[in-house]
């Protein structure tokens, strides 16, 4: 466990991972409570959906619409616990350059095609594929509810990073959008850590303020 | 208008409709300041339903307005928003469920919106893992400040209405939210009516 506890508890630490998807494709990673799950966007402009199952329960996913309400906010900021549909703290946003990410839109059929695919690649069943949480969409909203949505404005090396709170099977996509205004053709990669120590990532770039 | 169903649900209960395509379905807050939790599902194929999350991509809008043609989760027209007395819905809040209450409020065995909508379908072959998020009518949640939710209560009043109209034939459920712990019903349930036929149902509107 990677968190300090009063009694630290004896033996390995949960492996780690450092995942590189290439454009159209999705992966499925596995992570523990306590571990930093980080996504980058390595060559900028491009959007990552991710997508989470509690790992004892696939029951319980990972969702943006209950994410919302919990944290009475339509947009994912620093500090957003990120709950599943029961409710419970999944993911907290502990560090993140970019500091605007979508809660609002649904997956395109390739990505949900992408992550059908990694899943079962992992033997990993799941009842749904649910709606994701576009990391680095840029979906601005006005005051009557309009969603404007421009390219993704999300810099090379730009890095979102939240603290897991629940043992997992995280699915990160890089496939197309489906969403012309930030569709990025042909859509580049995602990088993807699985960290037990925030030493071991690299430095965040300055907050991104466009 | 001789209505083919005509159904009163009383405050923080249930009730299921269906209507084909071309028919309207014409939902009344009749007391007024009453949210009511909407779903509706394709009749051909129960795993086909209205899609508040592929409603957003297509009209670029967190919530419906007269007008609209309403889409599924396969991005295809269900529904189309004739009018509308209010002109307030919410397509962002998920429905309120056992969880909501135990977690977040410390009360469980509170009724809830997804119970009751999940009980008035449960024998048309609807998966409760694969439950659509709702439309919320009268359901008031306005971006405040810099991106947040406010939270305050309808402003329909006693009578006021909204029509839809099916593009396909469709079955669904209404659940008159039974939050009566924070804002969203003005503290206190009241019954909805949910009428469908061949045109608008514009008896005792305002």
């Amino acid at each position: 466990m990677p968190l300090l506890m009063i009694d630290p508890r004896p033996g390995v630490l949960p492996p780690e991972a450092d995942v590189l998807i290439p454009g159209g494709e999705a992966a499925t990673i596995e992570v523990a409570q306590g571990q930093l799950l980080s996504v980058e966007t390595p060559g900028g402009g491009r959007v990552a959906a991710l997508f989470a199952w509690n790992r004892a329960d696939p029951d319980e996913w990972l969702s943006p619409h209950h994410t919302r309400v919990f944290g009475g906010t339509f947009h994912l900021r620093m500090g957003t616990r990120m709950v599943t549909n029961r409710r419970r703290p999944m993911f907290v946003v502990g560090r993140d350059s970019f500091r605007r990410h979508d809660l609002l839109l649904p997956a395109s059929e390739s990505t949900v095609g992408a992550v059908r695919r990694g899943l079962e690649a992992a033997a990993f069943d799941v009842p749904r594929i649910a709606d994701p949480v576009n990391l680095f969409l840029d979906a601005g909203l006005s005051s009557d509810g309009g969603i404007a949505v421009r390219p993704s404005p999300a810099r090379p090396g730009d890095r979102w990073t939240a603290r897991v709170l629940i043992d997992g099977i995280v699915a990160v996509a890089a496939a197309r959008t489906g969403i012309p205004e930030a569709s990025v053709d042909p859509p580049g990669a995602v990088r993807v850590r699985v960290t037990n120590r925030v030493e071991d990532l690299p430095e965040d770039l300055p907050p991104f303020a466009g | 208008m001789i209505p083919r169903l005509d159904v009163t649900v009383p405050g923080g209960f249930g009730g299921g409709w269906e209507a084909r395509a071309g028919e309207y379905i014409t939902v009344i807050d009749l007391e007024g300041e009453q949210t009511g939790d909407f779903v509706a599902f394709a009749a051909a194929d129960p795993e086909e339903w209205l899609s508040p999350v592929h409603c957003r991509e297509a009209l670029r809008n967190l919530f419906v307005h007269a007008g609209d043609r309403l889409v599924t989760n396969r991005r295809r027209p269900i529904l189309e928003v004739v009018s509308d007395d209010v002109g307030v819905h919410d397509a962002t809040i998920p429905a309120c469920d056992p969880t909501r209450y135990a977690v977040e409020f410390e009360v469980p065995g509170h009724r809830n919106c997804f119970e009751n909508m999940w009980a008035a379908v449960r024998d048309r072959g609807v998966d409760p893992r694969r439950f659509p998020e709702p439309l919320n009518l009268f359901q008031n949640t306005p971006v405040v400040g810099d991106g947040r939710i406010g939270l305050t209560d309808p402003m329909s009043r006693p009578g006021e209405r909204i029509v839809l109209r099916a593009l396909i034939d469709v079955f669904g459920a209404l659940s008159p939210c039974p939050q009566d712990i924070i804002p969203g019903n003005g503290l206190r349930p009241s019954p909805m009516r949910i009428v469908v036929g061949d045109a608008p149902f514009l008896e005792g509107a305002r």
